[in-house]
């Protein structure tokens, strides 16, 4: 669903030299900042999952009724939902069920889809042909579709619901993987290590893993943000965790009855993970530049 | 060859407007750490129907020159001083589109890769009309007659039918007939030629210059060529400027810079450049009676194409190919692109299977090898790549390249040792130990090659093969690269198999010769012999077309 996004994300920068010296001087300038902007949101959100007690003292399960659906105040700076729950304590809680979810299915997505491509890229061959006609059926279903098929295959739950998005990745993973093994395969250097003596799984670790990977590294992190929004998507739909849980497309969820009377209920938590797509997004691209910039 | 230069010399005299006239030329790149000017101050002018050669290595700023003279110069370049002027108009200062109608009426550029400059996607004939439409220069209705007259004019053959072509159809040298075809469209008066040959095979090389040559002598045009060849400018062009660091060396007619050079950067570049002329020095090893070759190759055959499950035409690279080399011999595959040469090459390396016949190293059945005896094979031959941008691991430190080899053999009895004669074989190619750390994008071309050769000799191979190894670097540097191959030869008494298109090295470095076409042996007998008396037309037209004859 997403992989028109990431082959755009992936692409190396023009090399295009800027014109003047002011000018290139400011350009560079302006895409450090939201470099920076982008990990200090990730910092932000990885510490409200770590240590969220520091960033809110109230309790994200009991609420106080009398409170109910305030708007957002210097008391609750997201404001309060129907039984009375600080939101942005809410928010802050809920960080560690999405980024664990973020995670997991990166990590489902980058271990297997990885595996596959490496093996059918430098093994080649029928093998090669197989695995990449798997790869294809897993393309040709949706998103979305796959993710409810395995979710309803695995059962309801947090962790099941990072697995199920981190299902939907293994195929673009693969791709990359499989493509950026080929093109090293095939350079005179690793033909060169193969002259001097090399072995098979030597020279796969040696050589052409570790100028294959760099690109495989930047759709993990866009996998990151898109993950964190397909697995809010599963919980608004009710796959995800059960309600208690301040899981923040749950809590997009529960704010949907109220979205005429009570915006923040939606918008706020929408915005968080909004800005950590983004920043996700954000720190993919600086991470093919820099390896654009390398080469 | 020599009437033309005697017709231009004559012209010059009555002095006619100048097609190009630089003055004072200095062109610099704005970057990261401030200005970095790249030439200074150089004039030449280029008058109608003359050919005036830039001359110069990698970074002497003959491109940027050029660049510059037809207002193309890459993002980041700038005129410091100086003035261009075409046809007398001083054009130094002219607006975008002012040299938009210059460019193709005033001034046509035939590029260096005609395989990336041709539109994939589009017929030959349109990609030529392309000229006419941009400056509405001809009626529709005339559009396809102009483009065959002018297809014929290059002397490209069938050229209605080529016109209907697309660019992969043809070869490099037709590619390049269409290009000029192209640039001369609207019979502009001067044609910037920027290394034109430098991608084609030498006989092709030959023809395309003797059409240039011919372009200048009937329609008057006035030719810049730059190239790096010295003895190609000497053979084509009336007058020849020699530039080194952005700077010119020396200018003056094809007959004084080549036959009596006045500056010590061009009697070098003389020096480095072998031609058919330059004496060779070579005394070869006589190998005993009834000593055993290091290699053997007997009818080899090697097949491309063919499936198990997608048949596809099968393609003979290679076909009945044999030759031998006696140990602390040179032996050369000479041909065009497409030979053979290579696939031999490979074959030999254990790279490339065969269909059939043997190739015998050291009495061992190289075809035959599978597994670790094949590794173990690697002992004994290695190979040097042409690109040594592309033969290096970008993130491998050069002592890592090195070392490597050791550690997959086992060599040496510990770490420390193996790094020992690591660093003993970059130092036995003149690399000092401040390089020892550096990844290989921060070498040149010719310090990467002796990376490359280094790593190829620490295992001390009995045979090397050297696949147009000196082929991607500057006269000057392929020139040290021989000297320190031919030391190594003589100290190791190792044992090579060079691959090279050309030929004025083989002539020095090799001792017996294989040519090499479509896959069969045209001819084969000692470097002397092949030289001194060819046998077979093809071998005679290859010699023939090696640039250098003009100014011998």
């Amino acid at each position: 669903m997403t992989l028109e996004l990431q082959r755009t994300a992936l692409l190396p920068a023009d090399g295009a030299a800027p014109q003047g010296r002011a000018p290139a001087r400011a350009r560079r300038r302006a895409p450090r900042v939201t470099v920076l902007l982008a990990v200090a949101v990730l910092v932000i959100v990885v510490a409200w999952a770590l240590v969220p007690q520091l960033f809110t003292s109230q309790d994200p399960l009991a609420g106080v009724p009398a409170d109910a659906l305030q708007g957002p105040s210097a008391a609750h700076w997201f404001g309060t939902d129907p039984t009375g729950r600080d939101l942005f304590s809410r928010v802050v809680h809920g960080a560690r069920y999405s980024l664990t979810g973020g995670v997991v299915a990166v990590e489902v997505g980058l271990v297997a889809g990885t595996a596959i491509g490496v093996i059918a890229g430098s093994i080649g061959t029928i093998v090669d042909e197989i695995l990449m006609r798997v790869v294809d059926v897993l393309l040709s279903i949706p998103g979305l579709l796959l993710s409810l098929s395995v979710i309803i295959l695995l059962g309801f739950g947090t962790t099941n619901a990072a697995i199920a998005v981190g299902v939907t990745s293994v195929a673009a993973f693969a791709r990359l993987s499989r493509s950026e093994v080929v093109r090293v395969r095939r350079s005179d250097y690793v033909e060169a290590a193969f002259g001097s003596g090399g072995r098979w799984g030597g020279v796969l670790l040696r050589h052409v893993l570790p100028n294959s990977l760099t690109p495989v590294l930047a759709l993990a992190a866009l996998q990151f943000g898109t993950a964190i929004l397909a697995i809010s998507t599963l919980g608004f739909l009710g796959y995800g965790a059960p309600p208690p849980t301040p899981e923040w497309g749950l809590l997009i969820s529960e704010g949907r009855s109220h979205l005429a009377t009570s915006w923040w209920l939606t918008t706020l938590p929408g915005v968080v993970v909004v800005a950590v797509v983004l920043s996700a997004n954000r720190l993919s691209g600086a991470i093919s530049q820099a390896r654009a910039a390398r080469s | 060859m020599s009437a033309p230069q005697a017709a231009s010399t004559g012209s010059q005299a009555s002095a006619p407007t100048p097609v190009l006239d630089v003055r004072g030329l200095s062109v610099g790149y704005g970057g990261r750490g401030g200005l970095h000017q790249v030439t200074h101050d150089i004039s030449f002018s280029v008058a109608p129907g003359e050919i005036l050669a830039l001359v110069g290595e990698s970074g002497s700023g003959k491109t940027t020159t050029a660049q510059a003279a037809i207002n193309l110069l890459p993002q980041g370049g700038q005129v410091l001083a100086g003035s261009v002027a075409l046809d007398g108009e001083d054009v130094t200062d002219a607006s975008a589109s002012r040299w938009r109608s210059l460019r193709g009426r005033r001034v046509g550029l035939v590029p260096q890769d005609p395989g990336g400059s041709l539109d994939p996607t589009k017929r030959i004939g349109d990609s030529i009309a392309e000229a006419f439409r941009i400056h509405r220069a001809a009626p529709r209705r005339i559009l396809a007659d102009r483009v065959v007259e002018l297809l014929e004019r290059v002397g490209l053959d069938d050229p209605a039918r080529r016109a209907k072509q697309y660019p992969h159809e043809l070869s490099g040298g037709m590619k390049q007939r269409v290009l000029i075809a192209g640039a001369i469209a609207l019979g502009p008066g001067l044609l910037i030629a920027d290394e034109p040959t430098s991608a084609l095979d030498v006989t092709v090389q030959r023809r395309i210059m003797e059409l240039l040559d011919d372009l200048r002598r009937e329609s008057g045009t006035g030719i810049l060529l730059v190239t790096h060849d010295l003895a190609l400018a000497g053979d084509h062009a009336d007058r020849v400027l020699v530039l080194q660091g952005g700077r010119v060396q020396e200018e003056g007619t094809s007959d004084v810079v080549l036959g009596n050079p006045t500056a010590e950067y061009t009697r070098r570049l003389l020096a480095d450049a072998p031609t058919l002329a330059t004496p060779v020095h070579r005394v070869a090893r006589t190998p005993e009676a009834d000593e055993a070759p290091v290699l053997a190759v007997t009818d080899l055959t090697v097949e491309f194409g063919g499936g198990f499950l997608v048949r596809t035409p099968v393609f003979r690279a290679v076909d009945g190919v044999g030759f031998t080399i006696p140990r602390g011999t040179t032996h050369a595959l000479v041909g065009e692109s497409g030979s053979g040469k290579t696939t031999t090459a490979r074959a030999v390396a254990a790279f490339q299977g065969a269909a059939s016949g043997s190739v015998t190293l050291l009495g061992q059945d190289v075809l035959a090898l599978r597994g670790s005896a094949r590794r173990a094979l690697r002992r004994q031959v290695q190979l040097v790549y042409q690109n040594p941008f592309g033969s290096l691991d970008p993130r491998q430190t050069i002592l890592e390249s090195v070392l490597e080899p050791l550690t997959n053999f086992g060599l040496e009895a510990s770490a420390s040792a193996r790094r020992e004669h690591a660093v003993a074989a970059l130092e036995r190619v003149s690399l000092p130990a401040a390089l020892h750390q550096r990844r290989p994008r921060e070498l040149s071309g010719g310090q990467r090659q002796r990376v490359a050769i280094a790593r190829a000799i620490v295992l001390h191979p009995e045979l090397l093969i050297l696949d147009e190894a000196t082929s991607a670097l500057d006269v000057t540097v392929q020139a040290e690269i021989l000297r320190l191959l031919d030391d190594l030869q003589r100290e190791r008494g190792m044992t090579y198999l060079v691959i090279s298109h050309d030929l004025a090295v083989v002539r020095q470095i090799a001792d017996t010769v294989t040519v090499l076409r479509h896959g069969r042996t045209v001819e084969q007998g000692t470097t002397a012999e092949i030289f001194a008396s060819p046998q077979q037309d093809y071998t005679r037209d290859l010699i023939a077309s090696i640039p250098g004859g003009a100014h011998p």
